[in-house]
């Protein structure tokens, strides 16, 4: 069973995002800040960490570098989740050592492209049933 | 002409004093000599002719006493040849021999050659011939030497007839005593008359000759003072007529002399005034003074020359000099005058032509006009100023009608010029004195030394001193530190009289007048107190915008990221729902959703148009070239846009083989340039054709890579192009209702272009499509190796 960690602080995104993955199968551990990102990809060893870059107490870049040279989490692939506007943050991103890069807001197909890509494995089934409103 | 005059006459002197050359005798001598040898010759001739006939006198005495004796002894000779007694005779012949000491010797002798010979206290008779009985009969006398007696005496012989027959001879002796004293006391007298003639003769040539030649040494040291300088020595007029008229002539002469030196000596002065003095204005009448009496005119007049009209000759006159007893009304002076007569235009023509006009009394009228009393003669001479005719100086002569004289013209001439020369000079000097003055940067000229020679007064406003407290101070009173010696400008402190220090940009450029010779430095300064407060207001003033500005990308980077927020989940909420917890037979809601979810989309394109520009405009964006294959950009932007031409039922073509054309240029820029246009161009066709090609280009600016988006759309109005670029400027507000967009997406675009080096341009029609290009600068120059890989 394929495991996500996804680094957000934003509730409404994190809420979004992990609802929208977990439907689709993935079991997805949330983390709040990048210090508790970095914590629980040490601990947990995710298939694949979406990370935030705009994150309180450690910020996206330096908790991709953090995991990116301590032996225990450097396999891990890293997605990061940036944001248009600041251009320039992909190749920011790239050079902290994200392996690959989305651009919010978030288009899942393209999101689930670049998993499928950095971490092919099992998923908990087909799609959950539709929740109702 | 005045020069070769002058030589002339010094040549001309030369052989007349030089008493050296020919070595000649004085005139003296040669007249007294002459006089003496006329005198000499009238004596000889005289003597000559006198001597001799004053000794024929004396043998005529002594002729006619012996005639007297001879017929005194007729009585006895008739005795004699009556009765041949003979005593008788010889008593009366001893008789007279007593009677007469001067009778030597009696000789009567009869034809046959008997003869009585009668001496002194003695007698005898002889038989004589020859001499003693001539065959001419005639009575002759003559001093000889006799032969019977041998002695020197006066021999008187007449025939003597008795009854008309010859009879014989009476011989008269007569001793030359008497005529021998009488002859030498002749002599003598003659001799001492001689001496005194000669003597006085001598005398009297002499003084003579002294008298004749006194007047013509008293001229010659005339002469000699003349030609030494002293001009106003005069020869007196007393002698020979032809003396008096040598003197009067000398004098005339000499007066010419005076004059002509008189008026060079005027025109020296004039030219010593005119280069000593700082303005011509003040020296001006004493020369004109100076030169008007010396050529002994009434007037000289200095006019300036007003352009007027073409049919008269106007002018000023500024100044004006009368002669002694020259009356003229108070005229105050610049005085206009106008001549309108025929003859003044003809001299306006020539003054113009830079000649000298000379006139007479012909135009009365025309040299009253403006100048009290009349000219009866005039000179007038054009004065050039900088090339060009000033005015005219002038002299006239009231009194009358005068002959000017070459050297009075030259020298009219020569002042003429030498005003000219310094109103010219002044002029000058005034114009450049007139720049430093006006010019409104502090000037200070300082010598080699450093030592401060000149100033100008806006020097003297910004440092507070008076000229005198400056020059010739040290540079370093007022010019803090070393002084920089270059020619552009630096910063610098002055030190003003107060004490204060103010700010200047100064430079300072070396002052030569040759290669070698190094006068000083020119140092111009300009006041920066002004300029640095202004300086200092603008740094605050600039501070304050670049503070307003980072607030301001602080604010769009803080809005951005919180306007996203909320976005990303009004649009990941609804892509939720309608994916995930919608089913197919909700198609309402589906709907709805997806409304939401395109608003969402759309509100963040605005979001982000706006903060590029921003970015854009606060000139934060950075072109990071690379080598980009444009096929694959093309191919890319048809990939994401084939959609929305589909959607419009439009036909996208892409003309770009893979790898026909490289760009060393910023991939995400361009891509986002051409994605841009292309978008428009699906966006405003309809059913219609949207190409996209690739070419070439060579301008003179160089080599160029050309993509261009052509439709057949709605097309842009043309007074609508010009604003096509302008951020907010979707053509009509219509527009922006009916195709959604911000019209950032253009303006975003060029300035991308720009500064990639290149730009976007549009050529359009309304109603028949738009062709938009984007030229970028061809080929990667900088990196040739990667781009063939």
């Amino acid at each position: 069973m394929c495991r996500i960690l996804l680094v957000e602080d934003n509730e409404m995104n994190r809420d979004m995002l992990s609802r929208r993955l977990r439907h689709r199968g993935y079991e997805v551990l949330v983390a709040l800040d990048g210090r508790e990102g970095v914590e629980m990809a040490r601990r947990a060893q995710p298939d694949v960490v979406l990370m935030d870059l705009s994150l309180p107490v450690i910020d996206g870049w330096t908790a991709t570098r953090m995991l990116k040279s301590d032996a225990g989490t450097r396999a891990i692939p890293v997605v990061a989740l940036t944001a248009h506007a600041m251009l320039g943050d992909e190749e920011k991103a790239l050079e902290a050592g994200c392996d690959d890069y989305a651009t919010k807001p978030i288009s899942l197909p393209e999101l689930l492209d670049i998993i499928e890509k950095l971490a092919p494995g099992p998923r908990a089934g087909q799609l959950n049933p539709v929740e109702t409103i | 002409m005045a020069q070769a005059l002058e030589t002339g006459w010094r040549s001309g002197a030369g052989a007349w004093l030089n008493p050296r050359r020919h070595a000649p005798r004085s005139v003296t001598a040669q007249i007294s000599g002459l006089c003496w040898i006329i005198a000499l010759f009238s004596l000889l001739a005289f003597v000559a002719g006198s001597i001799p006939e004053q000794k024929q006198e004396f043998e005529d005495n002594l002729r006619s006493k012996a005639r007297g004796i001879a017929a005194s002894l007729q009585d006895g000779m008739a005795a004699a040849a009556v009765t041949e007694d003979y005593s008788a005779l010889v008593d009366q012949c001893q008789q007279a021999l007593a009677g007469d000491d001067a009778i030597d010797f009696l000789v009567v002798a009869k034809n046959g050659g008997f003869a009585l010979v009668v001496e002194r206290g003695a007698w005898h008779t002889a038989q004589l011939d020859g001499a003693w009985r001539p065959s001419r009969r005639e009575p002759a006398g003559g001093i000889e030497v006799t032969s019977l007696f041998h002695k020197r005496v006066f021999h008187y012989a007449t025939p003597y007839s008795f009854s008309s027959i010859p009879w014989g001879w009476v011989h008269v002796g007569l001793s030359l005593g008497a005529y021998d004293r009488g002859v030498v006391r002749l002599y003598q007298r003659t001799a001492v008359l001689a001496l005194i003639s000669i003597a006085g003769s001598l005398l009297a040539s002499v003084l003579f000759a002294k008298r004749l030649v006194r007047p013509m040494l008293r001229l010659q040291a005339v002469v000699g003072r003349v030609a030494e300088g002293d001009l106003a020595a005069r020869a007196g007029i007393r002698g020979a007529r032809e003396i008096e008229g040598l003197a009067h002539s000398f004098n005339s002469m000499a007066d010419a002399l005076l004059q002509r030196d008189r008026i060079l000596e005027s025109v020296r002065f004039a030219a010593q005034r005119f280069l000593s003095a700082a303005a011509w204005q003040t020296v001006i009448p004493e020369v004109l003074s100076k030169i008007g009496g010396a050529a002994r005119v009434s007037r000289v007049f200095l006019l300036e020359n007003r352009p007027g009209r073409r049919q008269s000759f106007s002018g000023v006159v500024l100044y004006e000099w009368l002669g002694p007893g020259i009356a003229s009304p108070a005229t105050a002076y610049p005085a206009e005058v106008r001549w309108t007569s025929s003859n003044c235009l003809l001299w306006k023509k020539a003054l113009g032509r830079g000649e000298l006009v000379l006139t007479g009394g012909d135009c009365r009228g025309c040299l009253s006009r403006g100048l009290v009393p009349a000219a009866k003669s005039s000179v007038l001479v054009p004065i050039e100023v900088d090339g060009k005719w000033f005015g005219v100086l002038g002299f006239d002569d009231c009194a009358q009608s005068r002959s000017w004289s070459e050297a009075e013209r030259d020298s009219f001439r020569s002042a003429a010029g030498m005003l000219g020369a310094a109103i010219t000079r002044q002029q000058a000097r005034e114009y450049v004195d007139n720049i430093l003055r006006s010019m409104g940067e502090a000037l200070l000229v300082i010598d080699p030394a450093a030592v401060i020679r000149q100033v100008n007064p806006s020097a003297l406003r910004l440092l507070g001193y008076r000229e005198e407290q400056l020059i010739g101070q040290a540079a370093g009173l007022v010019i803090g530190g070393e002084i920089p010696i270059n020619r552009v400008a630096v910063e610098h402190t002055f030190r003003t009289a107060s004490g204060e220090r103010i700010p200047v940009l100064l430079s300072c450029a070396e002052l030569r007048s040759g290669p070698d010779s190094l006068e000083g430095y020119v140092c111009l300064a300009q006041e920066l107190t002004e300029l640095k407060r202004t300086q200092a207001e603008l740094v605050r003033a600039r501070d304050a915008a670049e503070d307003a500005n980072r607030t301001k990308s602080a604010f769009l980077a803080n809005m951005s990221h919180e306007l996203r927020t909320p976005l990303n989940a009004i649009i990941g909420y609804s892509q939720m729902l309608r994916e995930d917890y919608i089913g197919p037979e909700q198609t309402g809601v589906h709907a709805d959703l997806e409304k939401i979810e395109r608003s969402g989309q759309l509100l963040l394109g605005i979001i982000n148009d706006i903060l590029d520009l921003s970015k854009i405009e606060a000139g934060r964006e950075m072109v990071k070239p690379q080598n980009v294959d444009v096929a694959a950009v093309l191919q890319e932007v048809a990939n994401t846009l084939q959609p929305l031409a589909r959607q419009q039922g439009n036909v996208l073509e892409i003309d770009c083989p893979a790898g026909a054309a490289m760009l060393y240029t910023d991939l995400a820029k361009f891509r986002q340039s051409v994605l841009n246009l292309v978008n428009n161009a699906c966006k405003f066709t309809e059913n219609g054709r949207v190409s996209v090609t690739v070419g070439r280009l060579h301008t003179r600016e160089g080599e160029w890579t050309e993509v261009q988006v052509a439709d057949t759309g709605i097309g842009i109005a043309p007074e609508h192009l010009a604003r096509l670029f302008q951020p907010f400027s979707q053509v009509d507000g219509s527009t922006t209702r009916k195709y959604n967009g911000t019209g950032l997406g253009l303006a975003i675009s060029r300035r991308f272009c720009q500064m990639m080096g290149g730009d976007i341009t549009v050529e359009s029609e309304p109603g028949r499509g738009s062709r938009f290009s984007i030229r970028l600068p061809a080929g990667p120059v900088d990196n040739p190796v990667e781009m063939r890989s």
